[in-house]
């Protein structure tokens, strides 16, 4: 039983009772913690804007024996421009639905923790949300240690030497054209695709902007980011459904 | 812990209900036990009668007693205002306002990407056929008045979305500072949007 404070990012709110949330917060020193808000549904309580999604606050915890509480929080950044637009506060769902799908409660990570940050400042200012969102899967997949093998061939360890090959989610990587048809789930995937997957994983975030990427890669990388993504989650990634309604 | 097994049946459907713990079931199951006969008669039937009685109105989707809401019914309303709300207690707030006269549309829920609600689990659908069935143009602006928190405002953005084209003024509820609040208390966002839609005296 005891008091600590930690910075952190709300990933997601539940309702609890008549007038509380249990909050799931990314901090940058305690990992993932889920903790309850008290009050923090009516509207003049001081934990109602703190703990909306997405802000990026100063959190005093108790914890507790089955969940932590929140005692106070500041409000550093809330991150209000994407809450107040549809498409942006759509895919700022998906990004915060996946990290909290695939990060353990208390497994702690700091990388994670400015990767998070950094996607939500884009988010809420960037035109090209898709580069961004596509920026952030393979970031997150490199972080976590699934980065996809974009090199050599994963089955045969051939360089890729014509216009095109193919990519495996569950091989995790690239295919050339030879091994392709031998793997079942294996998508097309163009040389300049590979070359843009291989460049986001080594862009600085800022440089994102500069990006100019024709319909046809895009439509190639998110659909093979996709297969991996879901691969890798083994679970049902509900805000997706929602941003193809949009 | 032993209980008989009409008491443990009582407790377990009491624990049910939001809020009640099993140590409060026990409480009322006991209370219930010691209260005379045709009182725990007349809670049981007034349970019973409210869940038979009760059901959703065809035009606005608020709980009723009779189809359509005394609301919906009322010659006393002006039908140029349609009030968009999530749950049919928002209907009882906005109603304690005693300014609103329109009419109302309630949704039964918000849009929330990551708990897989989308627009085609709430009554969105219902409000473009009322929207579309009226012909004469009798509503004139709809009030968005969903919850002012994330899947509240998306779900009005979604719906001011399908509305513009349609040609109907859409408007949505003010954020600001409550009222006998402290301005020291109040989060930057809410200032910031006060200080957005501030007036002048």
């Amino acid at each position: 039983m005891s008091l600590y404070r930690a910075e952190g990012i709300v990933l997601r709110n539940k309702n609890l009772g008549e007038a509380d949330k249990i909050v799931t917060v990314f901090t940058c020193t305690h990992g993932k913690v889920r903790a309850v808000a008290k009050g923090a549904r009516r509207p003049r309580n001081r934990l109602s804007g703190t703990t909306q999604l997405f802000s990026y606050s100063d959190f005093l915890f108790f914890s507790g024996k089955n969940l932590d509480n929140i005692n106070q929080a500041y409000l550093k950044e809330s991150f209000f421009r994407i809450r107040d637009d549809l498409i942006r506060m759509a895919y700022a769902s998906y990004v915060a639905e996946l990290l909290d799908l695939l990060v353990e409660e208390k497994a702690k990570s700091e990388e994670l923790f400015y990767l998070l940050l950094t996607i939500l400042r884009l988010l809420s200012t960037e035109i090209d949300l898709r580069t961004v969102t596509r920026f952030y899967e393979l970031k997150l997949m490199d972080i976590l240690g699934y980065r996809p093998e974009l090199d050599s061939c994963v089955k045969c360890g051939t360089s890729l030497q014509v216009k095109s090959g193919g990519f495996s989610a569950s091989i995790g990587g690239i295919l050339c054209n030879v091994c392709m048809g031998s793997v079942r789930d294996a998508v097309s995937l163009s040389l300049g695709a590979i070359a843009l997957m291989k460049y986001l994983l080594t862009v600085e975030p800022a440089k994102l902007n500069v990006l100019r990427i024709s319909e046809k890669v895009h439509s190639e990388i998110q659909r093979a980011l996709e297969l991996y993504v879901r691969y890798r989650v083994e679970r049902d990634i509900k805000s997706l459904s929602f941003l193809e309604i949009l | 812990m032993f209980y008989p097994e009409p008491v443990s049946k009582l407790m377990s459907a009491l624990s049910k209900l939001p809020g009640i713990g099993p140590k409060t079931a026990q409480r009322l199951s006991y209370y219930i036990l010691s209260m005379p006969k045709n009182e725990v008669q007349n809670l049981s039937s007034a349970i019973i009668e409210a869940k038979e009685k009760m059901m959703n109105c065809s035009i606005c989707g608020d709980l009723t007693d009779k189809d359509p809401c005394e609301i919906c019914r009322s010659d006393l309303r002006d039908p140029s205002y349609l009030c968009i709300v999530e749950e049919p207690k928002d209907v009882i707030a906005v109603e304690r306002t005693r300014e609103y006269k329109g009419h109302y549309h309630v949704l039964h829920g918000a849009i929330s990407p990551m708990d897989g609600i989308g627009p085609d689990d709430i009554r969105i659908k219902e409000l473009l056929m009322r929207l579309g069935t009226d012909q004469d143009r009798t509503i004139k602006e709809v009030i968005l008045a969903t919850d002012p928190n994330v899947e509240g405002e998306a779900t009005a953005m979604y719906i001011a979305r399908l509305l513009k084209p349609l040609g109907v003024k859409v408007t949505r509820l003010a954020h600001g500072i409550p009222v006998g609040g402290d301005l020291e208390y109040a989060d930057e966002v809410t200032l910031l949007k006060a200080l957005e839609g501030r007036r002048e005296m």
